[in-house]
């Protein structure tokens, strides 16, 4: 049995894939935070006076914010004055018009991650916005988008192309006083994508946006906006990737989704942030608030992530089921290994009649991590016949590890229903020795009982990303078990 | 706002003058511990549900002896426990009264000291009724406050038969806070079977701020009942246990009526072998507020736990159960099952559940679940068609949602009562 | 093929097998009888390397190279098979891709070539029939929500499949009824040839009604305590296992 434990904490010794750092000249801002620093921002974006006025009134209420300490994870204050809030690949202050303009350094960086911006893309059909550190580099398909009137670019582009909607909907589910790293993001945020998917339409390919952190003292502070218009349905496919660092960078993302009657948003992420060595030097701090607005009747919004990366993790995409009969989803697997921290979970906000929601999260801790489910579900008065299912499932690898479940559960209406099932474990020795007496190596029968505890979660993804996801989580836990 | 109650901290100093050193210490260490933290209120995560802001406006006074008067009537009435069969220790405004309980004195009688009785006789023994110190103010509050203290132990190997009566009465005139203090020892290889009931005989803004500490040391088996069923006031309940190797407690909270109830319950499983059982049962049907908050901390291995709470708030209610299980560091073979079942029979009452798991060890199986619903629909249309009228079909089917929770109490009266309070409520 | 000598096995302090002998040749079948705790259990862990128990003494070898210290999957791969007593439930894990990473790690390991996917769903289709086993159960997840008597049949449907010159049956009769029980030994008759051989571990005779095997061994006590052929279980059937000891 200890030989068994000792076995499963040698495994734990993980080989981040994308740690790689890309050598392109960058246009950065210096470190620090102040007015003049929101104002060059906008400046550079050549923003609209509404908009810095909006940064202006974030940083305004970010001053008066304190950095929440309620989540079960202890790191490093942040010095916000540290950061540098701007970095661009210096070729690329013109944004670049076609794939040619695009530093040929980048893509090679995006092959290397398996994000190829060429149109081989096309048969995937996946049409890919990428930003590198604060910038949109590259939009693929926007053409073939246009002519079913999907509006897909990058934050930037959105703002002085499709002002009245940008302007419409931004902050409108996430405002800018909702906690520190919002206002933070409000204030600073240098560029992000944005969808709209106009009235009964389904998006013919799916979207994805690529997130990298390259440049060295940068914090990425994106948006992203994704408006469904009434009876249409979009999946939308997100994954994040940084090099090696030994320093602490800071990623501190907001996404806002809004799903108008009959609409359908699905929300995919592979977060593989840079985790840390082993001993916990380096690493993501990966603090996001993303949020969907159910705001239609009979709309949809489904969150499906995959967290493997960052060093520290704190983030709760969440529904607020605000139309008659809506529905909200969430699906997570979250693994931590050697030292990472992951506090992550869900908000289910029952406001409309009928709404339903679903919650299906695995956590799976390894090495000496900590990994938290924190998980809210609420039934306002108003929301007659609400349901909810909640199965929250943890899995711990080596003696070493641990793993919390805080589930909340706040009901104020007599014909709602509401289940949560909970269970945590280590893994079955008894499953193992019978994987391994057909055969099969003890890393390799891990895995397989791994993936198989996810399972419920995989499926949700697009094909092409489970299988990324699948991989992914056999890499991060390379060395776990053995 | 909590001026009133640093006033009675000041006033109870007063009247400890002819306290022993050691006492008048630990009191002064309890009241710096307060004031450091303060009293809880709804931004502190722990109380985020449960607001004290009344009963800290309040103008509480301390019980003096003239208050602790009772007549026997008027103590029979009191009382939810009818049955004949018990020992019966009685505590008025938290002082033990010798004339009123009734312990005949045989081999099988629990022994029961008072503090006053036991620094005369056995200064050493006295200083155990305050070793225990909680981290958490209101029993800290408690150390401060409690005039008395009542020691009640089991000797090794020995069974108690009958169970015993521990009846905690708040009475006199005037918004009291009164803190009874009872420190229970279960010696090896015993037995007992206790029924702590608290009554409130106050008017609305009165606060009873109970601690009770078990010791169940190797081999004892502890059958713990609790019960708040007053029709008003504030009531603080802290239970701490430790549980030794082998040893099992069984610890039932029965909660119901009262304007605002909160029961802290603390189990910690100390040595191998140790097992706990938590079931508890809260009613609402007006507009109480009744909130148990629970932790059971896993310290070593092959340590097993089990826990069932269910709810039924009706009217204007509100519930709250916040359960965590804690298994700590580098043990193995640990077992911990938690249940939250909650019923919600108004369109205004409301229910607040959170059961927390956190696990530092891998050799864990652990589970907990939580439902909230309504009554079974289809299970009131069968009984309606056997042509049970629908109230009474709802009865039933809440006493049978309740029975598992009530089936581990030794007293049928308490259960006939709170029958009665479901059959009688409107709003159910 | 399979040698077993003076084998004594220690969970924690308590010695459970002391001082067993056994030798298996290629295409003979044994059965091994014996009432509950005589080491019946125990015999096919060690034999498939379980952790959790503790050689004090002796040996096994399989195919003259000692197995002892070896991990579970190399023993599989060196071609011993394992039918458990209680099939594991493994939740999430497809049944035909586990079979398909258990056969392709043996392929490795040997230097054969892998199967792909579509080489592998027609290689098993086939075998799937010969059992007896539902197909639809390929696509579950391995025993999940399958009945005992299904479990049972995938056991022996897994065999099939990795084709071991060594089967243990670890009590493959208990909990199957008679239908069940005759069509999983229709399944193991037909797996039989000169080249395997079989231990069948059992409590009762009635699954030897079925498989004839060629020597019957009493377990008692941690060591093999009789020997004879396929009459002795009759007798055991009859006089119980008290007897055993007192020849």
């Amino acid at each position: 049995m200890s030989t068994q434990t000792e076995k499963l904490n040698s495994i734990v010794s993980k080989n981040y894939e994308a740690g790689f750092y890309t050598d392109v000249e960058q246009d950065s801002l210096p470190p620090g935070l102040n007015i003049e620093t929101i104002k060059a921002i906008s400046r550079k974006k050549r923003e609209p006076n509404w908009l810095l006025d909006w940064r202006l009134d974030a940083y305004d209420k970010f001053k008066k914010m304190q950095e929440p300490q309620w989540a079960h994870v202890k790191y490093d204050p942040i010095n916000i004055q540290d950061i540098s809030y701007y970095s661009a690949p210096k070729n690329d202050s013109e944004k670049p018009k076609s794939l040619e303009e695009v530093d040929p350094k980048i893509i090679e960086t995006y092959e290397k991650l398996g994000i190829p911006l060429e149109e081989q893309k096309m048969l995937a059909g996946v049409a890919v916005d990428v930003v590198f550190d604060s910038v949109s580099v590259h939009t693929t398909f926007k053409e073939k988008l246009a002519e079913a009137g999907v509006l897909f670019c990058s934050f930037s582009e959105a703002v002085l192309e499709y002002p009245e909607i940008v302007r419409k909907y931004l902050g409108s589910v996430v405002p800018s006083r909702d906690n520190y790293f919002t206002a933070l993001n409000s204030a600073v945020f240098s560029d992000g994508s944005f969808a709209y998917i106009p009235e009964n339409t389904k998006c013919p390919m799916e979207l994805s946006t690529y997130f990298r952190i390259n440049a060295m003292n940068t914090g990425q502070f994106e948006r992203t906006l994704v408006v469904a218009d009434r009876g249409s349905y979009v999946s939308y496919l997100e994954g994040c990737t940084a090099p090696r660092r030994d320093e602490n960078q800071l990623h501190a993302a907001v996404v806002e989704l809004i799903a108008l009657d009959d609409a359908e948003i699905k929300y995919s992420t592979v977060q593989n942030w840079y985790p840390g060595d082993e001993n916990g030097v380096g690493g993501i701090y990966n603090f996001v608030t993303k949020r969907g607005d159910c705001r239609g009747k009979n709309s949809k919004i489904s969150w499906t992530q995959v967290e493997t990366g960052s060093a520290v993790t704190w983030k709760y995409p969440s529904c607020i089921l605000r139309g008659e009969n809506s529905s909200g989803e969430f699906y997570s697997v979250a693994l931590t290994n050697n030292k990472q921290q992951a506090d992550t979970g869900t908000k289910m906000v029952h406001l409309g009649k009928g709404t339903t929601s679903t919650i299906i999260s695995k956590g799976i801790s390894a090495g000496s991590s900590q990994n938290s489910y924190r998980g809210l579900v609420r039934i306002a008065r108003t929301a007659e016949g609400a349901r909810n299912f909640t199965q929250c499932d943890s899995l711990l690898l080596g003696n070493r590890s641990a793993a919390h479940t805080f589930p909340y559960i706040e009901c104020k209406n007599s014909s709602a229903q509401l289940e949560h099932e909970a269970s945590t474990s280590k893994i079955s020795e008894e499953q193992l020795f019978y994987l391994r007496s057909r055969g099969i190596p003890q890393e390799d029968a891990v895995n397989l009982i791994v993936n198989g505890f996810c399972k419920e979660v995989f499926k949700e993804l697009p094909l092409e990303f489970a299988v990324e996801a699948q991989k992914l989580l056999g890499i991060s836990l390379e060395g776990a078990v053995g | 706002m909590k001026q009133n109650f640093n006033r009675i901290l000041l006033q109870s100093q007063s009247l400890g003058d002819s306290e022993p050193e050691w006492l008048k210490c630990k009191r002064e260490e309890a009241i710096e511990s307060i004031n450091s933290i303060g009293f809880p209120t709804t931004r502190n995560e722990e109380w985020k549900y449960t607001p004290l802001d009344e009963i800290y406006q309040t103008e509480l006074e301390i019980p003096v002896d003239a208050d602790n008067v009772l007549s026997t009537d008027t103590l029979e009435s009191a009382s939810l426990v009818n049955e004949p069969n018990l020992f019966k220790i009685i505590l008025i405004n938290g002082k033990y009264s010798r004339e009123l309980s009734d312990l005949e004195v045989t081999k099988s009688a629990p022994n029961v000291r008072p503090l006053e009785e036991l620094i005369e006789n056995e200064p050493e023994a006295a200083k155990f009724l305050f070793s225990s110190d909680p981290r958490e103010t209101f029993s800290w509050l408690n150390t401060a406050m409690a005039r008395d203290a009542l020691l009640i132990t089991c000797p090794e190997n020995r069974t108690i038969q009958k169970p015993i009566h521990l009846l905690n009465i708040m009475t006199g005139k005037r918004n009291k806070l009164v803190s009874p203090r009872i420190i229970i020892e279960a010696n090896a290889n015993s037995k007992l079977t206790l029924i702590e009931e608290f009554v409130n005989l106050l008017p609305d803004k009165s606060l009873m701020n109970a601690a009770t500490f078990i010791n169940a040391k190797p081999g004892s088996l502890v059958n713990h009942h609790r019960i708040s069923g007053s029709s008003s006031g504030y009531h603080v309940g802290n239970l701490h246990c430790k549980v030794s190797q082998d040893a099992n407690i069984f610890t039932t909270s029965l909660a119901f009526g009262g304007n605002v109830t909160r029961i802290n319950i603390n189990v910690r499983l100390e040595q191998p072998g140790a097992s706990c059982n938590l079931s508890g049962l809260f009613l609402g049907v007006k507009d109480e507020l009744i909130d148990h908050h629970t932790t059971i901390e896993h310290a070593a291995s092959e340590t097993n736990s089990n826990e069932v709470y269910k709810g039924v708030m009706g009217g204007k209610s509100k519930g709250v159960f916040n359960g965590k299980v804690l298994v700590e560091e580098n043990i193995h073979h640990v077992k911990a099952s938690q249940n939250s079942n909650n019923l919600l029979l108004s369109d205004v009452a409301e229910i607040n559940t959170k059961p927390e798991l956190e696990i530092y060890s891998d050799d864990v199986t652990c589970a907990h679940g939580a439902t909230v619903g309504q009554l079974d629909a289809d299970s009131t249309f069968y009984l309606r068609a056997r042509g049970i009228p629908e109230k009474v079909a709802k009865r039933i089917l809440v006493e049978a949602f309740l029975e598992e929770a009530l089936s581990q109490l030794p007293v049928e009266s308490v259960k006939t009562e709170l029958m009665k309070i479901i059959s009688k409520s409107n709003t159910l | 093929m399979l040698k077993i000598e003076n084998l004594k096995v220690a969970v924690g302090n308590t010695e459970i097998l002391k001082g067993l002998n056994l030798t298996v040749n290629k295409g003979e079948v044994h059965a091994i009888m014996g009432p509950n705790g005589s080491g019946k259990s125990t015999l096919s862990h060690v034999i498939a390397g379980k952790e959790g128990y503790e050689v004090t003494e002796g040996d096994i070898s399989f195919r003259n190279e000692s197995i002892v210290d070896k991990l579970p999957e190399e023993i599989a791969w060196a071609g011993v098979f394992l039918a458990f007593q209680y099939p594991m439930e493994i939740p999430g894990v497809n049944n035909v891709y586990m079979l398909r990473e258990a056969l392709n790690s043996q392929r490795r390991h040997r230097e054969q070539k892998e199967l792909n996917a579509s080489e592998f769903l027609k290689f098993v289709k086939e075998k799937v029939k010969s059992v007896g086993l539902n197909e639809k159960l390929l696509s579950r997840p391995v025993n999940s929500g399958f009945s005992g008597g299904e479990k049972k049949r995938n056991e022996i449907f897994q065999m099939s499949v990795l084709e071991p010159e060594l089967a243990i049956l670890d009590e493959t009769d208990s909990g199957l009824d008679i239908d069940a029980l005759k069509d999983v030994a229709e399944g193991i008759n037909k797996l039989r040839t000169s080249e395997r051989a079989f231990i069948i571990v059992t409590h009762y005779q009635r699954l030897l009604d079925y498989i004839v095997p060629d020597y019957v061994h009493v377990l008692s006590n941690g060591r093999i305590a009789k020997t004879g052929d396929k009459n002795l279980a009759l007798e055991l059937e009859k006089r119980g296992y008290d007897w055993v000891g007192e020849d």
